[in-house]
């Protein structure tokens, strides 16, 4: 294409360009209206805009419209994503599918999801939570929901609680950037959590701290597949000899 | 590592040429099979899918797939560095953040390299279906581009009418309206009675036109070397415009 055509059509442009535009409806009209406002900050860099848009339509002589030809005002031009699919990989990236699982969790303790969890009563043991759907490894199954409390209450609490042989065990310390805390579960409540029984060899779950808002949470997670009907264990952790001596169980 | 040796380096400057005014940056996409690039204008209107076959290139290595983010008009400032009898050279590491051109003029007594600086650009490609065109037209690329410089002294959109006989290539603007009409001819079946009309360097002699009811128009250029073996192709597809019932 001769550069004489190309200079010509751009110097019509502009002119028409300073002509009142009757249908702002049009996308590309008000894109070219856009680049002529810039043009007149940057007349450098939008000349070339013009420039390209209308290299288009010389060199393949496609249908970018100009202001003001009478006959174009009434049809509008298709763009090519109307026809061909933006191809997106289903794949993720790591970080991507940790970004998901970190906000589905947060949206699950938020919400106080206990799905596919029952109480069943056992004679020798008590209380004891079960699976009633099929958990995959990693899987959210609870959160040990209690009140938090420092270490300083908590040990006060526990002894007052150790007067009392009726009241279990449910009080769970773990450290949060370098300070102990605990989880006080001992009130009875609804949440099952707490009802989890305890098992050094045979746990299926594993608890983990969960921070939501600089918030720690203890949450418990499949530790391996766990199908339906198997009661869901973990390991209390319990490593202390006197604690051992008096909850015999501890150490199984 | 990525190297393709391509001994008929005008070729490459050429399919610059034939991009650089319609896209801003793209990517080039270098596997096995050879170098792709796929990109948009600015406005979506306007869909550019290029291809240079790895056999193209008189050596050709791609150890792992990657992908360079160009600036094009910095590429083809950088190209216009090379002779058009120059053999150029691409050469890129695999996690490289540049790429260099190599021009070795054909007796080897000049040999220059550039390096260029990549970009990370965020694309997003289109999955072109196989369309089985309703007409296609094959015609020397000199006269489609004297088509369309005539006509665009009328009007900004050519409407393209193919029927049996031939094609017609009408426009309409406010000074009047014009139709140029090609017979299917000797014209359409000659492979290469290339008129040359002073278009900046064109890719081939033969261009087609693929077309069908409200599918894009497929504008395909081949790139042959000189043995007329195909090495590629260029093809720009097109959104069409659509009328309003009211005009």
């Amino acid at each position: 294409m001769p550069s004489r055509v190309k200079k010509t059509k751009a110097r019509n442009t502009k002119k028409e360009n300073k002509e009142p535009v009757e249908n702002q409806n049009q996308d590309i009209l008000n894109k070219e209206n856009d680049q002529e406002t810039i043009s007149k900050s940057k007349p450098k860099k939008t000349n070339r805009q013009i420039r390209s848009v209308k290299m288009l339509s010389s060199v393949l002589n496609t249908s970018i419209s100009s202001p003001n030809r009478s006959c174009l005002n009434t049809s509008s031009n298709r763009k090519i994503t109307d026809y061909f699919q933006i191809r997106k990989s289903s794949r993720k990236t790591k970080s991507d599918l940790e970004k998901e699982k970190r906000l589905l969790f947060e949206d699950l303790i938020k919400n106080n999801v206990e799905d596919g969890l029952e109480i069943r009563h056992m004679p020798d043991k008590g209380r004891g939570v079960f699976s009633c759907k099929y958990f995959k490894k990693g899987d959210f199954v609870c959160e040990y929901a209690g009140e938090m409390i420092s270490y300083q209450l908590a040990k006060k609490r526990e002894e007052m609680y150790a007067q009392d042989s009726s009241i279990g065990c449910y009080m769970y310390f773990f450290e949060y950037k370098s300070k102990i805390y605990c989880i006080d579960a001992t009130a009875e409540t609804d949440r099952l959590g707490r009802l989890l029984n305890h098992s050094k060899t045979e746990g299926n779950c594993r608890s983990q701290l969960f921070e939501i808002n600089s918030k720690p949470h203890l949450i418990l997670i499949a530790a391996r597949d766990i199908q339906p009907g198997e009661e869901m264990l973990y390991d209390y952790g319990e490593r202390n000899k006197t604690a051992i001596e008096s909850h015999p169980w501890l150490a199984k | 590592m990525f190297e393709a040796r391509l001994v008929e380096g005008s070729l490459l400057k050429k399919v610059m040429e034939s991009i650089k005014d319609l896209l801003n940056e793209a990517s080039w996409d270098c596997s096995g099979n050879g170098m792709c690039l796929q990109a948009m204008d600015s406005s979506h209107v306007a869909l550019v899918s290029l291809m240079l076959k790895s056999d193209g290139f008189e050596n050709y290595r791609c150890d792992r797939n990657l992908s360079l983010g160009i600036n094009l008009a910095s590429m083809s400032k950088i190209l216009k560095c090379a002779s058009n009898d120059d053999i150029i050279t691409i050469r890129a590491d695999d996690d490289a953040d540049a790429v260099t051109f190599i021009f070795e003029s054909p007796k080897q007594d000049r040999v220059s390299d550039y390096e260029m600086k990549l970009m990370n650009l965020d694309t997003e490609h289109l999955g072109i279906p196989d369309t089985e065109y309703a007409c296609i037209i094959k015609m020397p690329s000199g006269e489609f581009s004297r088509i369309c410089r005539d006509l665009s002294v009328l009007g900004d959109s050519v409407i393209i009418c193919c029927t049996k006989d031939g094609v017609r290539f009408s426009a309409k603007g406010d000074l009047g309206n014009g139709n140029i009409k090609l017979a299917q001819s000797a014209n359409v079946d000659k492979e290469d009675e290339a008129v040359v009309v002073d278009m900046p360097a064109p890719l081939s002699n033969q261009v087609s036109l693929s077309m069908s009811e409200d599918v894009p128009l497929m504008v395909e250029y081949k790139i042959n070397d000189k043995e007329g073996d195909s090495k590629g192709y260029v093809r720009y597809y097109l959104a069409p415009k659509i009328e309003d019932s009211e005009s």
